[in-house]
């Protein structure tokens, strides 16, 4: 039950900051809309238009944002505010906690992705072979694994600005070398090793290939392997740095 | 009466090397408004979050309901309601679904009007806690710890910031509760709170408990329990007021006269003694003694001004 209530609440609390949907909306569209402009295609794979290879990577790039930057920032705020030390007073547990606030972002991460979808089908007439049951399964255990990334920077940082610098150092470099804009295989050696270990670039590989080649779950179980670790390593971080009492 | 709350020498060092609590030892009887009063910085927050289980002590027993408050915590807060100093809550969602939120913590429904009319927030219940006053934001905090009916209420200085019209209406609320059985323990560091509500007070300093007492036996218990002032016309020497009967001592400082007593009985006789030595006053004060007077007499310092929030 206080699954299900907080659930509720959490979603509420999303749908109701209007200027908070607005922006999840139209700043991930802005940047699909600017990017597939540039002559990155022709840097790429000349058999690919790249307003189609990009929206995979782009929504790899929103369910990343939705865990590292909107969750954490979240997080904190209810942390300066008292609210966390509230809940820690009652006997609500924080895997409650943590399962229904991650359950409620899920959902909108999921609407994202719908989103980007139709926008990325109806304005460049992408045609796509996708499989929406694999898309939906990374589109969640890669929003889960981001989701508790953010939980785990909000442990680290009490303000706004002490939080900032720590999702920028970890958000940025996850956007330019995990896959979104181009394939990590043209960066770098170096980087691409990096790159290598990013749970992003698996994320954004195994969208690319559902959306693109029709690729099924039997086709990527390599990704979702790699996925599968990190969402465990940050499952046990998550639940051993935060505390709601803090 | 049974005690609810039990403290046996509890002790809290911070990572920062500051000894919070230095060995406190108290207990709450069922039904009592207990107050533990002192300055900021003196170890009451710190007591309380022990009590609520949100911080470990390096030692010491706490018992609330007879169970270990600190390895027990999670069934100790099934049974407690606590309104932190902090009333802010969720952005963007309103009192009757916060009221829903909270009583399912406690595998609850609860009628959520009814709560609220508790705290006579009734009309507010589809208003956002962003919208509602200081005096309805403390109101709505404790109605948010009264949803799972708790037999104690931790209030942690449930009036600071409020003013004085709004604050007499939060000690209604709290008398009334208590009126209805629950059991009251309260931090605060205004003396006159203390003394309109509570029946037990513990006045702590650095992290130590000064003394345990009803405010009207601690009251009494002063040297002086009242004290006349007044304005001297000539700047002369006062001492001669200590051979009045009932005078304990005189403070001077010009043109203002201060002379505590021991009870009013000595007032006729230092007005009879002023006049038969033809001494020239005005603004004659009688004031009797507080638990700010206990207090400061007690750690020989003064209270801190109240800050504002």
């Amino acid at each position: 039950m206080p699954f299900k209530e907080f659930f509720k609440i959490h979603l509420k609390m999303i749908y109701r900051n209007r200027a908070g949907i607005f922006w999840t909306v139209i700043i991930p569209v802005a940047i699909y809309v600017a990017v597939s402009s540039l002559p990155l295609g022709q840097v790429i794979n000349a058999d690919i238009d790249y307003p189609k290879y990009l929206l995979p990577g782009i929504i790899a790039m929103v369910v990343m944002q939705g865990g590292i930057y909107t969750l954490a920032y979240a997080i904190i705020e209810l942390k300066s505010r008292g609210v966390l030390k509230r809940l820690a007073v009652t006997p609500l547990t924080k895997t409650q906690f943590i399962l229904s606030l991650m359950a409620a972002r899920l959902t909108v991460v999921l609407i994202q992705v719908f989103v980007l979808t139709v926008i990325g089908v109806l304005i460049f007439n992408t045609q796509f072979t996708w499989r929406g049951i694999t898309i939906a399964t990374f589109v969640l255990l890669g929003g889960a694994i981001f989701l508790l990334m953010g939980l785990v920077i909000s442990t680290f940082a009490n303000t706004y600005e002490s939080a900032a610098p720590i999702t920028a150092g970890i958000g940025l470099p996850l956007a330019f070398l995990g896959n979104i804009f181009y394939p990590a295989e043209q960066l770098p050696p170096a980087l691409h090793s990096i790159a290598n270990f990013l749970p992003i670039t698996y994320l954004a590989d195994g969208l690319r290939q559902s959306y693109i080649y029709g690729a099924g779950i039997s086709d990527l179980t390599w990704q979702l392997f790699v996925l599968s670790i990190w969402f465990i390593a940050f499952f046990i971080l998550a639940t051993w740095r935060f505390k709601l009492e803090d | 009466m049974s005690s609810v709350i039990e403290v046996n020498n509890l002790r809290k060092t911070f990572a920062s090397g500051h000894e919070a609590l230095r060995g406190i030892s108290f207990s709450v009887t069922k039904g009592e408004i207990f107050g533990l009063l002192g300055p900021n910085g003196a170890g009451k927050t710190t007591t309380l979050e022990i009590l609520e289980g949100l911080k470990q002590p390096n030692s010491g027993e706490v018992k609330i309901f007879g169970l270990d408050a600190i390895r027990q915590s999670a069934q100790v807060k099934q049974k407690i309601g606590v309104q932190l100093q902090s009333s802010e809550y969720f952005p963007s969602v309103t009192l009757s679904e916060l009221i829903t939120l909270f009583a399912s913590f406690y595998h609850k429904q609860v009628d959520t009007k009814h709560i609220l009319s508790l705290v006579n927030l009734q009309d507010k219940a589809e208003a956002e806690v962003k919208n509602l006053s200081g005096g309805q934001k403390h109101r709505f905090a404790v109605a948010s710890a009264l949803v799972n009916n708790p037999q104690i209420l931790f209030l942690d200085e449930p009036t600071t910031g409020l003013d004085p019209r709004v604050r007499r209406e939060m000690w209604q609320l709290i008398r009334k509760l208590n009126d209805e059985g629950v059991t009251i323990f309260i931090t605060t560091h205004y003396m006159e709170e203390a003394e309109y509500l509570c029946d037990r007070v513990a006045i702590i300093d650095r992290g130590q408990i000064l003394t345990i007492d009803q405010p009207r036996a601690l009251i009494n218990n002063l040297a002086h329990t009242s004290q006349v002032s007044f304005f001297a016309q000539e700047s002369i020497d006062y001492d001669w007021l200590t051979d009045v009967v009932g005078v304990e001592k005189i403070y001077h400082h010009d043109p203002k006269v201060i002379v505590e007593i021991k009870t009013v009985d000595a007032v006729p006789k230092i007005l009879q003694a002023l006049t038969s030595k033809n001494v020239h006053f005005t603004g004659f004060t009688l004031k009797t003694a507080t638990l700010e007077d206990v207090y400061l007499d007690l750690t020989g310092k003064e209270l801190e001004t109240e800050h504002v929030i």
